[in-house]
């Protein structure tokens, strides 16, 4: 079956009801929903301890990196990763969805099929990863208006940059069959790296951690620009994201291509 | 003669999983990611001191090699009761020959030392491409290998305990998570307990957690007679206790166990 023409554009107004009826049916079993989020809050706090020992242990910063950028780092990461899965949940699950024929559900409805697919799933432990970035960020940072705006900016940055990568890994299923365990190995190597001081890579690392492994445009960027502000290099870092999301939606929309339904019958309810 | 059908459980669980090797090493790509991270980040902290509380950086993330070995070479045995227990499939083990939980931790421990062979060879060959080869490697490897077999022992051992609550709350995933970072940071997964101030350094290293990280690989980074004999000592004592702690909580839990026929 090719894939056909035109779509009405995707409502802002499906998404609010989208987030509404996941958050609903998490709810509905209340105590696992409590479990999830508190445990993955407390999970995220450990790694709080590995860094204040580690700097308290060598007294001084690391190649520039203090104990509050560290933090900073962790607070739009959780914040941005969170807020990625909570709203666009399905990303992680394109593959699946590809090669089991799951799209052929997704194609039928009237609506842009990307965002019609990010939107319909949420991981409901992300909303723990969103609230512990905020806690911490409060926590380990004046709260300032000008501190606040970036914080909210740079957690925004994130979660898109972080949905497209995955909407780019996962997209090579159409292509090769089935990239699941890829995409999923790849996305995690992004937030692998992003968690420690950008400064302590170098050599072709630090190519790769700027390009095919985006680790410094999630982190190593926005904490150098919530230091010290620089409009200039704030517009690369949109433009940098921008291009990525682009790719991404066009590695889609290519693959979608050659989507072959496998003439399943679903529903999804 | 009654433990000869555990020691086949173990033998014939370490013989599955190595149909199952290729898989577990192409999800490790993980381990070889952090050793280099920590490779990075350690070459920049001892850049600095050279030595930071008696451990060099060849020490360092030799050490990161052997707990994080132990912990990705983690059984499925946490899943596997947990799923018997909430779809039932328990019930049909009760009217086995064998105990239940002696039975899972046989498989787990054959499980996790199949993927934990391969994890050594992966964590040998990076570490040595890192930061070279480690002092007293091979002198120190009999007693280390008696060690690391004990905290993988006491990581199923947690395991099944944490599986079994599943009798009274279903999900025990978040526990799980707990547990994980306890040895995270009270067990000196990261770095050494030398690393932690002195207050903290006195109470991690005799709890539990420390048996599952912190003790084999310091047997093997920086061995002492010493440092063996409370690492093996200590670890007999929390095995027996989580044993016995698994077989208690089994048979109260055996009386929640409801068979309606079929």
């Amino acid at each position: 079956m090719r894939t056909v023409g035109r779509r009405r554009a995707f409502p802002v107004s499906l998404i609010g009801r989208y987030l509404r009826f996941n958050l609903a049916a998490a709810i509905e079993y209340r105590t696992a929903f409590l479990v999830q989020v508190f445990g993955m809050a407390l999970n995220n706090s450990a790694f709080i301890f590995f860094w204040l020992i580690l700097f308290e242990r060598i007294g001084s910063d690391i190649r520039g990196y203090e104990f509050s950028d560290v933090m900073f780092v962790w607070a739009i990461v959780a914040s941005g990763y969170g807020l990625a899965v909570v709203v666009m949940g399905n990303a992680s699950q394109i593959s699946r969805i590809v090669y089991t024929g799951e799209l052929d559900v997704y194609l039928l409805q009237p609506k842009t099929v990307l965002p019609n697919v990010l939107f319909s799933r949420m991981v409901v432990s992300g909303i723990g990863d969103f609230l512990y970035g905020i806690v911490l960020f409060v926590a380990t940072h004046p709260v300032t208006a000008r501190n606040v705006a970036l914080f909210v900016v740079f957690v925004a940055l994130v979660a898109t940059l972080m949905t497209a990568m995955r909407v780019l890994y996962h997209s090579l299923t159409f292509f090769f069959g089935n990239a699941e365990a890829f995409a999923l190995t790849a996305s995690d190597l992004a937030v692998s790296f992003v968690l420690y001081p950008g400064s302590i890579f170098r050599g072709p690392a630090v190519w790769l951690l700027h390009s095919l492994v985006p680790a410094a445009l999630m982190g190593y960027i926005p904490v150098a620009l919530f230091r010290e502000f620089d409009p200039v290099r704030f517009g690369l870092l949109i433009l940098a994201d921008g291009a990525i999301v682009v790719i991404a939606i066009a590695a889609f929309h290519l693959g979608l291509r050659r989507y072959e339904s496998g003439n399943r019958i679903g529903t999804r309810t | 003669m009654a433990m000869s059908k555990y020691l086949d459980v173990f033998r014939f669980s370490v013989r599955d999983q190595t149909a199952y090797l290729p898989a577990f090493m192409a999800r490790n790509l993980f381990f070889v990611v952090i050793l280099f991270v920590f490779f990075s980040l350690w070459r920049v902290v001892f850049a600095e001191s050279g030595v930071i509380a008696g451990f060099t950086i060849v020490q360092t993330l030799w050490y990161l090699t052997f707990t994080e070995a132990i912990e990705l070479s983690r059984s499925s045995v946490l899943q596997t009761v947990q799923a018997d227990v909430k779809d039932g499939t328990i019930a049909y083990d009760l009217t086995r020959p064998y105990s239940y939980v002696v039975f899972s931790l046989a498989r787990g421990v054959g499980e996790a030392v199949a993927k934990l062979a391969l994890v050594l060879v992966v964590g040998f060959v990076v570490a040595t491409v890192f930061v070279g080869p480690l002092p007293g490697y091979f002198s120190a490897l009999p007693f280390g290998v008696l060690v690391i077999f004990g905290g993988i022992v006491l990581n199923v051992l947690w395991h099944l305990v944490i599986a079994l609550l599943a009798f009274w709350t279903e999900e025990v995933m978040p526990f799980h998570w707990i547990l994980q970072k306890l040895v995270f940071i009270l067990g000196g997964m990261f770095f050494p307990i030398e690393f932690f101030p002195d207050w903290l350094a006195r109470i991690a290293r005799v709890l539990p957690f420390a048996f599952s990280a912190y003790w084999p690989a310091r047997t093997m980074v920086a061995f002492s007679f010493d440092g063996f004999l409370v690492a093996v000592v200590g670890q007999a004592i929390y095995i027996g206790v989580l044993l016995a702690l698994a077989l208690g909580i089994f048979a109260l839990a055996k009386r929640r166990v409801h068979a309606h026929g079929g």
